[in-house]
């Protein structure tokens, strides 16, 4: 059975690739694209499992081919500058060097091995290649895009490939604009990484420890200080959630760090290192710095309060909620309080400055709460829920909803939508002129298009019935269909034009693989 | 958790003066051991009053246990499994840590505030701690000693064995052990001279001038001149039969330094030692001397005889002049001068009695007054304006049983100008009490209550200020109104109450600052 007659397959199917069931015909072993695709400001980077290549899908319909040096791009992440991609990638090598032996299935099957690397690919070409385990799961990057940390996310330890030796207490520090990386020890089981915001140093927080590393100087790329968690080596803190708390001067003077399980809120000196610890009302659930107060802002899942800590003596101010909330959002001078566990339906706005809570109702338990770019509106899916009762809240139980939440000073009351799905794709994007949303639902062809701040809805009718769908830096939005020769369509909400690039998943669908990077005899 | 029993630590005078009392207890931050009892701050008012603490012995591992030490700017806290002693700033409340020798067991802070200091059990050192600085020497001392105390004028240190303290001392190490030493370290050189004294040293007394230092035993007064290139003792026998001394109790020493005067366990005479000449002389104090304090201006040198109800007044310059006796009817032993003089406090812990003395130091009357119900300790504000009696749960044999106060534990706060009373029922014994330098307000914490109690000594009102958690050491920032709270929890908590502001700030967690790394 030949690649193409794999492909004729597929065309014959007109299915999900990923999906074919046994009919005699060969099989992919992997799916020809993969819909989660990367929306970078120069296109979308969309990996081909099978294939083993990234290609790039402009925005005007065009695709082409990243050179990965026949490697297969097996995850990547986009860098906060919008512009570079990490992406890890591997490809086979064959231990018999008989230079006879081209192709992989020319190597026999125990003489097989997988080499990776971590590749920076800009503008559709790789930049860099670095020797970073590929292993590391998670990325965390500076505010700038210039420093990315690569470590392992056992959230997602599915992910981890322990294959030989895994270091569990390093983190690789990658300069993206030099394409250097430096393996710095930082603990064990690091979680997550914070930066200052004066570029110096980042936070990598782990098991029981927080360890300071340094950006800049004779001591750049080492770990400069530790700070313990616990004194107990028997007893495991695993900080949960960390910000970090900057002087008016933009230096770093504290990281406020929570602990799993813990009612304390640890605060770490890193001026003049040390440690102090707050002792909170409950476990928090989420905390926020908000910079027009220079307070932090804490919330509890098992209390209905919000707690406004200062960054002098971190003494408390409770303000009383009427339903706790569990969540946090925006940060420069207006604040959404919002509960993402289903239970409850208040929303506050939380003027920072004036200290005044204003208390809205999501129709519905709200599901997934987004801010605008310009932070003047929250938008959130709700979910339905149980209800018996026959009048307009009970007709909007039934559904799935929309909900946009004002954050000016005199907030307009919200706008609640009805949803005819469940939302499962959900963007957000902003023109000169306004804010919009697209809003993805399951079993819909249309995408849904909101001008959040006019409260108006219109369908945008696409090709085929969409998958997934995602904001592209500049205002477009991408939208993927379960097409396999893949299939995604560029929106643009101001003007409801669509663009269609197609076809791209078969690039290299039918050549043999070779064994990449091997001297082949002439 | 064990704790200094309150009437050990009641003392008048300033704040930083308040733990040093007679307590035996490895936790106070002692500056000179039973015989720094200044002005008889402890309530002791029998002969074996010295012995009555029964707390027992701090646990080494537990922190907790080291009673912090204050300057005016800073809280020092010793850790001594970590080796390190940190530092809270006031009132920033910033933090630093620094390595010392290891295990820290006792912290104090120098009169002038400019440096802490540290006796190290398990290393046998002591550590000098530059305040601001926090630059560190460790000073290598005599092996087994487990009690510190300063000298006024901050310039000494001196270490000795306290065999009341053996449970935490480190005496059981094998080799050769002496019972006589004791190591005197000057602060700012560092220089280290250890000395044999008597036998069983019990503390020490500084002259005002800084010059000498009087390391008083059972049998023998140490006599150091401090100016002295090398330091050595005279040692002046002070028992009539040695071979079976009496157990030495209080020391004091004149404020020309011309004598010091020593009384002893069971004995009815005063021992007077004459510093220049090294003359030891005897003079008759009254039956059972029990207690024995110099006024606050020095010039008098006061001894209460329990046992024949008088108080002997001696010239504290010229001890052989004629006493004054001033009888008392109802068996009081200790005395406790008001800050300014003016007025001295006559009571006992010793009996079940609901009353106390005040004796008018002008006109030498002695009134007594009526109490809700017996002391268990006194103390008086620093200014001399209000009084603070602690009351024992007892009740006097013939105390009402349906008082209120009835097998209570209570507190009386007390205007010392028109002796207005106001008695507080307690839910608990007071274990800490400290008063600011100002005596406007005094503080006291309760075992296992999460509670700090503040005093307003003008109005005789209290206010309740809930902890974190419950208390263990309580202290007032020297020349400032205020306290600060040790408190009971794993990684280290401080708290600090501004009682113009209102205001309690809490650090918690400074015990993890001696494990941070810095690499």
């Amino acid at each position: 059975m030949t690649r193409l007659s794999t492909l004729l397959a597929l065309f014959a199917l007109g299915c999900a690739p990923w999906d074919l069931p046994g009919n005699g015909y060969d099989e992919l072993d992997a799916p020809s694209w993969d819909p989660a695709v990367v929306a970078a400001s120069d296109g979308v980077y969309v990996r081909l499992p099978a294939a083993g290549r990234l290609v790039r899908v402009k925005a005007d319909g065009t695709f082409d081919t990243v050179d990965l040096g026949g490697a297969a791009p097996d995850r990547m992440t986009l860098a906060p500058d919008d512009e570079t991609l990490l992406t890890f990638v591997s490809w086979q090598t064959c231990r018999d060097d008989d230079p006879a032996i081209v192709y992989v299935d020319e190597c026999r099957f125990e003489d097989l091995d997988t080499a990776s690397e971590l590749v920076l690919v800009r503008d559709g070409a790789v930049v860099t290649a670095l020797d970073v385990p590929s292993q590391y799961n998670a990325f965390a990057f500076n505010d700038a895009g210039t420093l990315a940390v690569a470590y392992l996310d056992f959230a997602a330890s599915e992910t981890i490939d322990v294959s030989g030796v895994l270091n569990l207490t390093e983190a690789v520090f990658v300069d993206i604009a030099s394409g250097e990386a430096h393996n710095v020890p930082v603990g064990f089981a690091p979680e997550n990484v914070l930066f200052s915001a004066d570029g110096e140093k980042a936070l990598v927080l782990s098991r029981s420890k927080v360890a300071v590393v340094s950006l800049v100087g004779e001591d750049a790329w080492t770990r400069t200080v530790v700070y313990p968690l616990t004194l107990d080596v028997d007893q495991q803190v695993d900080p949960d959630n960390a910000v970090l708390i900057s002087d008016d001067d933009g230096e770093t003077d504290y990281a406020l760090v929570t602990v799993a399980g813990q009612s304390e809120l640890y605060v770490l000196d890193l001026t003049n290192e040390s440690i102090d610890i707050v002792e909170l009302d409950a476990v928090p659930s989420d905390l926020l710095v908000d910079a027009a107060s220079n307070h932090t802002l804490i919330v509890y899942g098992s209390r209905a309060r919000l707690d406004v800590l200062e960054h002098e003596l971190f003494e408390v101010e409770t303000f009383t909620l009427d339903e706790a909330c569990t969540r946090l959002a925006g940060g420069d001078g207006r604040v959404l309080l919002y509960n993402d566990s289903g239970r409850t339906h208040d929303v506050y706005m939380f003027d920072t400055i004036a200290e005044t809570l204003h208390e809205e109702r999501a129709e519905n338990p709200v599901i997934e709460m987004r801010l605008t770019e310009d932070d003047a509106w929250g938008v959130a899916t709700m979910s339905t829920e149980t209800s018996g009762g026959n009048d307009v809240s009970g007709f909007y139980d039934q559904y799935y909803g929309l909900g946009l939440f004002d954050l000016a000073s005199e907030p307009r009351d919200p706008v609640a939508l009805l949803l005819e799905g469940l939302p499962v794709g959900f963007a957000l994007t902003t023109d000169d002129t306004a804010n919009y949303a697209l809003v993805l639902m399951e079993g819909i062809d249309a995408l849904q298009k909101i001008d959040v701040g006019a409260a108006t809805a219109s369908e945008l009718i696409l090709e085929e019935p969409p998958v997934g769908i995602d904001a592209m830096p500049g205002g477009l939005f991408v939208v993927t269909h379960p097409n396999p020769l893949g299939l995604v369509t560029f929106v643009d909400a101001t003007t409801e034009s669509l663009t269609t690039a197609a076809g791209f998943a078969s690039a290299g669908l039918l050549e043999r693989p070779v064994l990449p990077r091997r001297d082949v005899e002439e | 958790m064990s704790r200094v029993p309150i009437h050990l630590l009641l003392l008048i005078g300033c704040s930083a003066d308040y733990e040093l009392g007679k307590a035996t207890d490895k936790a106070s931050s002692d500056t000179g051991g039973s015989f720094e009892a200044d002005a008889d701050t402890d309530a002791d008012t029998d002969a074996d009053a010295d012995s009555d603490d029964t707390a027992p012995p701090e646990d080494e591992d537990d922190f907790l246990s080291l009673a912090p030490s204050a300057t005016d700017a800073y809280v020092f806290v010793a850790n001594p499994t970590r080796n390190t002693v940190t530092r809270i700033s006031v009132p920033s409340l910033a933090v630093l840590t620094t390595e010392v020798g290891e295990g820290p067991s006792v912290i104090a802070t120098t009169a002038d505030y400019s440096r802490a200091v540290t006796l190290n059990e398990s290393d046998d050192s002591v550590s000098i701690i530059e305040a601001d600085t926090l630059e560190v020497r460790n000073v290598d001392i005599r092996p087994n000693f487990n009690r510190l105390a300063l000298s006024d004028d901050a310039g000494w240190v001196m270490a000795w064995y306290d065999p009341d303290l053996d449970e935490s001392a480190g005496t059981d190490d094998g080799g050769v052990q002496s019972f006589n030493e004791v190591s005197f370290v000057r602060l700012d050189t560092g220089a280290h001279t250890p000395l044999a004294v008597g036998f069983n040293p019990r503390g020490v007394r500084w002259s005002a001038d800084g010059t000498l230092a009087l390391v008083i035993s059972d049998a023998s007064l140490a006599i150091i001149d401090l100016t002295a290139d090398s330091l050595s003792p005279v040692l002046v026998e002070i028992a009539d039969d040695p071979v079976d001394a009496p157990e030495a109790e209080e020391v004091e020493l004149s404020p020309d330094g011309a004598y010091a005067y020593v009384r002893q366990f069971g004995s009815s005479d005063l021992v007077i030692v004459d510093i220049t000449t090294l003359a030891v002389d005897r003079l008759p104090i009254g039956a059972n001397p029990t207690d024995l304090d110099l006024s606050p201006d020095g010039s008098q040198l006061a001894v209460v005889a329990r046992g024949s109800r008088e108080l002997w007044l001696l010239d504290a310059a010229d001890p052989f002049a004629a006493a004054t006796v001033v009888p008392f009817d109802s068996p009081y032993g200790s005395l406790l001068y008001t800050g300014d003089g003016t007025q001295a406090i006559l009571y006992t812990n010793a009996a079940l009695l609901a009353s106390f003395g005040v004796w008018d130091t002008t006109d030498g009357t002695v009134t007594e007054r009526s109490l809700v119900k017996p002391v268990q300790s006194i103390g008086a504000s620093p200014t001399g304006g209000s009084l603070l009696v602690f009351h024992t749960e007892q009740d006097a044999d013939d105390a009402d049983p349906d008082s209120p106060f009835a097998g209570e534990w209570a507190l009386t706060l007390m205007d010392l100008g028109d002796f207005r009373q106001n008695p507080m029922l307690l839910p608990d014994e007071p274990s800490s009490y400290s008063t600011s330098d100002d005596g406007l307000y005094g503080y006291f914490v309760m075992e296992g209550n999460k509670w700090l109690e503040v005093l307003d000594f003008q109005t005789l009102l209290y206010e309740e200020i809930t902890l974190k958690s419950p208390p263990v050491h309580l202290g007032v920032l020297p020349g400032s109104q205020t306290a600060w709270v040790s408190q009971d929890h794993d990684l280290g908590r401080l708290s600090f109450y501004d009682p113009d502001a209102s205001t309690l700030d809490t650090i918690t967690g400074f015990e993890l600052n001696s494990e941070i790394d810095h690499d």
